[in-house]
């Protein structure tokens, strides 16, 4: 109980910290992404509901990242890019969690007003005390996937 | 039609500990994908992502085995989906040796250590880049870091 509890909180802060601030955070240059915002995100309960299951009960951690396009309701549609450590589930509870997010009306109208507009939306896990990837890594291993001339949409 | 693409396995990075000293094995290619890149490097490009020109890459955790031959894992591979991974895994167990005396200097040197192996799926002629790595951050793929 005390765990779980425990992974709420990081669970929250993880992805706080991390979507809507991707780019500003990486060493290297803005990769062009479209800058989000939103009025619904996933919760730290949403976080824990689809936390995969092996990793939580070794305290691993793990991160994803998502190409996604927002659909008429403003909600996302979103297919695995990546995820680290490979084969661990991650991208798939990634995906789950993305239900939860929704785009303020600006942002979408925003979106849908230029068609070259891509959006890539990275998912952090991570249980304290554990372990986890290297996220700033990650993150530069994933600068520009979703770019469409990249990444073709099935 | 792109005929032709690079198969580039680029740099070797050692495991965690990476210091100036590290090993830094020479790879006997068999057969040699950097003397004859395309009739070789055709096979293991994913097909449906050769056909849709995807590019990706995947990183691979490898251990040397008695023999020389590699023990890998995918660490990495984006995007997903189109069997970047498992085409790394494939070129690797098939083709790669490490020759005696790196195997005796790596086992002595770093028993049990995987190292990670980058290998970027590209098509030529193209313009696309892949974010270039150092080797922390390919061995970044490999390892898991404590959190509290």
């Amino acid at each position: 109980m005390r765990r779980r509890r425990r992974l709420l909180l990081i669970a929250a802060f993880a992805f706080a910290a991390p979507a809507p601030a991707y780019g500003e955070r990486d060493d290297g240059p803005t990769d062009g992404r479209f800058e989000a915002d939103y009025d619904r995100r996933p919760t730290g309960e949403d976080f824990a509901r689809h936390y995969p299951a092996g990793p939580l009960d070794e305290s691993r951690g793990g991160s994803a990242v998502l190409c996604c396009t927002p659909r008429a309701d403003r909600t996302l549609d979103c297919r695995v890019g990546a995820e680290a450590p490979n084969g661990d589930g991650f991208g798939a509870a990634a995906v789950a969690i993305s239900r939860s997010f929704r785009l303020t009306r600006r942002s979408y109208e925003g979106f849908m007003a230029d068609p070259s507009n891509w959006m890539q939306v990275p998912i952090h896990f991570r249980v304290e005390p554990g372990t986890t990837i290297d996220i700033d890594a990650f993150r530069r291993l994933t600068q520009g996937l979703c770019r469409p001339a990249a990444t073709p949409v099935s | 039609m792109r005929t032709a693409f690079v198969l580039a396995i680029v740099i070797l990075a050692m495991g965690s500990a990476t210091a100036q000293q590290a090993p830094r094995p020479i790879w006997q290619f068999e057969p040699n994908l950097q003397r004859s890149p395309v009739p070789e490097g055709m096979r293991f490009y994913p097909k449906e992502a050769l056909r849709r020109e995807v590019i990706g890459r995947a990183i691979l955790c490898c251990t040397p085995r008695d023999d020389g031959s590699l023990a890998c894992r995918v660490g990495y591979e984006a995007p997903v989906g189109w069997g970047f991974g498992a085409s790394a895994l494939r070129v690797f167990s098939s083709l790669m040796r490490m020759p005696p005396d790196k195997l005796a200097e790596y086992k002595a040197t770093w028993p049990g250590r995987e190292f990670a192996v980058p290998m970027n799926f590209r098509l030529e002629p193209d313009e696309r880049e892949l974010p270039p790595l150092t080797k922390e951050e390919q061995a970044a793929m490999c390892e898991a870091r404590a959190v509290s």
